[in-house]
């Protein structure tokens, strides 16, 4: 295993693949570790990418402050071990809380981003938002950390998937409760607590910028994405179909094309970003990837935008 | 002890559960570590009757104290004791070390107030819930049905509930202390039980 030193914290850390390749990092989840990735690091490494992914503070075999996280403080544990490794230059993909870290190091550390894959994430808050944060807090707190991976599970997966992989998950809520400590994941939560809204500074963001967000994503809905298509120039949107917050574990096949697509375009210079929304093929084998959306994406109803008096009622 | 060599002592006592169950032998040296961890605490505990506190610290600790007797109870009742008395004679052996390691003595004598050796000792109490956890140690597969599974999976949940009392009295007490100091003393308690309990599973790691 390998760790990467940061004051008096050990970060643990897996880099491997082709060496002399583009570097793709990936920033975990709230309860995610490493280990994660596995499916996503085979294939971006046989796709010619090295896959960078660590444990953040508080998670897995990284260090687990017992008192304080700070939350700008994950970012910046991650442009120390860039330079640690010395990448100087890497596509960024993170998940959720782990989203939120990778736009804050874009914002912060614009030099070390190649470009950028939020997932299910938000770079501010609602009523809503802000309700069901505290209420996965308050799960956590007063009845344990199974619960709140109970209630992730909810926000996380469809009913289809969840009925196909019932086993896989009652274990894996064994084994999350197992690698991970309540006290350090409940850090990790708290250091949201004082969670300031970072939208203003999305306009920093300049380069090539996927933003994926799952159809239905109960947890960080649409409008969070739609914030950061409109503020980051260099954006597009990518909408998966049929699935919930944790998108890449229910499909890592069409997240691994789509991810690898958006490297290559960018690597070959034929990357657009003209803030357009796209629809992601449902079918891992298809041969188009992605079509245009059209209609209103922000409704969960597809409205079509229609001139007055041309509507028809039946 | 260093993330890397923690990996492979965790696999290590997995791999012997998996092989060897938890018949009453290892049944009984796990319900004596515990008890004598939570007998012990609820010794430190038991003062908060006694003193004149504020509200909330006196209902909290109130809360915990209670909690401790009660699982304790849970325990004994749902172990399979062992026959073996050589067992008993190697914990008791081992309690002393507990006592002498954790320096638990000097917390229980005198009385309680928001000061440097409360804090020492929330740190400590702190290290006991999130680090002797068990059901990690076991198996994922095992379903975790019987009565001595079911308290030690209930006793890792409740200590993620108890513990609250001391992580809101840690990152709150008002100290002559900075965060860093803070940090890394409640960092040495923590490496102080982390080592206790790695010494108390060495049975698990031989083979």
């Amino acid at each position: 295993m390998a760790f990467f030193k940061y004051g008096y914290h050990e970060i643990h850390y897996v880099f491997n693949g082709p060496p002399d390749q583009p570097v793709i990092t990936i920033i975990n989840g709230l309860i995610q570790g490493t280990q994660h990735w596995t499916k996503h690091t085979k294939y971006f490494n046989d796709a010619g990418y090295r896959v960078l992914t660590f444990d953040l503070l508080g998670q897995g075999s990284s260090s687990k402050p017992i008192l304080f996280i700070d939350f700008d403080e994950n970012y910046k544990i991650l442009a120390a071990l860039l330079d640690h490794l010395q990448i100087k230059k890497t596509y960024v993909m993170g998940i959720s809380f782990g989203g939120a870290i990778a736009l804050k190091l874009a914002i912060n550390y614009p030099q070390k981003v190649k470009g950028l894959l939020p997932m299910s994430t938000f770079s501010e808050m609602d009523e809503q938002l802000f309700l069901k944060g505290l209420i996965l807090y308050i799960g956590m707190t007063k009845i344990g950390l199974e619960y709140l991976v109970d209630l992730f599970n909810a926000f996380n997966f469809s009913s289809p998937w969840m009925l196909q992989n019932k086993e896989v998950l009652e274990i894996s809520k064994r084994k999350s409760f197992s690698y991970n400590d309540l006290y350090a994941i409940q850090n990790l939560l708290e250091s949201i607590r004082n969670f300031r809204g970072f939208t203003p500074e999305l306009k920093k963001i300049k380069c090539p910028t996927l933003i994926m967000n799952a159809e239905f994503d109960f947890l960080t809905p649409r409008w969070c994405h739609e914030v950061m298509r409109k503020n980051i120039k260099n954006s597009r949107l990518m909408l998966m179909q049929h699935v919930c917050h944790a998108f890449t574990i229910e499909i890592p096949e069409i997240t691994c094309r789509v991810v690898v697509d958006f490297m290559e375009q960018v690597e070959n210079k034929k990357w657009k970003g003209d803030q357009s929304v796209w629809i992601a093929t449902d079918d891992p084998q298809a041969e188009i990837l992605a079509f245009p959306c059209e209609g209103d994406h922000t409704r969960g109803i597809p409205i079509f935008h229609q001139k007055k008096g041309k509507v028809n009622a039946g | 002890m260093p993330a890397d060599i923690e990996e492979d002592w965790k696999k290590k006592t997995i791999a012997y559960f998996s092989k060897n169950g938890l018949e009453s032998a290892e049944q009984t040296r796990i319900s004596l570590f515990v008890l004598a961890i939570k007998q012990a605490n609820s010794m430190i505990l038991s003062k908060v009757e006694y003193h004149a506190l504020d509200w909330t610290t006196y209902s909290f600790l109130h809360n915990q104290y209670y909690r401790e007797i009660e699982l304790a109870t849970l325990l004994h009742r749902a172990t399979a004791w062992s026959s073996d008395i050589s067992i008993y004679t190697e914990m008791a052996q081992f309690a002393v070390k507990f006592w002498q390691k954790t320096q638990i003595g000097k917390y229980i004598w005198g009385s309680i107030s928001r000061d440097t050796k409360f804090f020492e000792y929330l740190a400590l109490s702190h290290a006991f819930m999130s680090e002797i956890r068990f059901i990690p140690l076991f198996p994922a597969q095992w379903k975790l049905e019987t009565p001595f599974l079911q308290t030690l999976y209930n006793m890792d949940v409740e200590s993620g509930r108890l513990i609250q009392t001391q992580i809101r009295f840690l990152q709150e007490m008002e100290l002559n202390l900075g965060p860093v100091e803070k940090e890394m003393l409640v960092g040495k308690k923590r490496a102080d039980v982390e080592s206790l309990f790695i010494d108390f599973l060495s049975f698990t790691q031989s083979g």
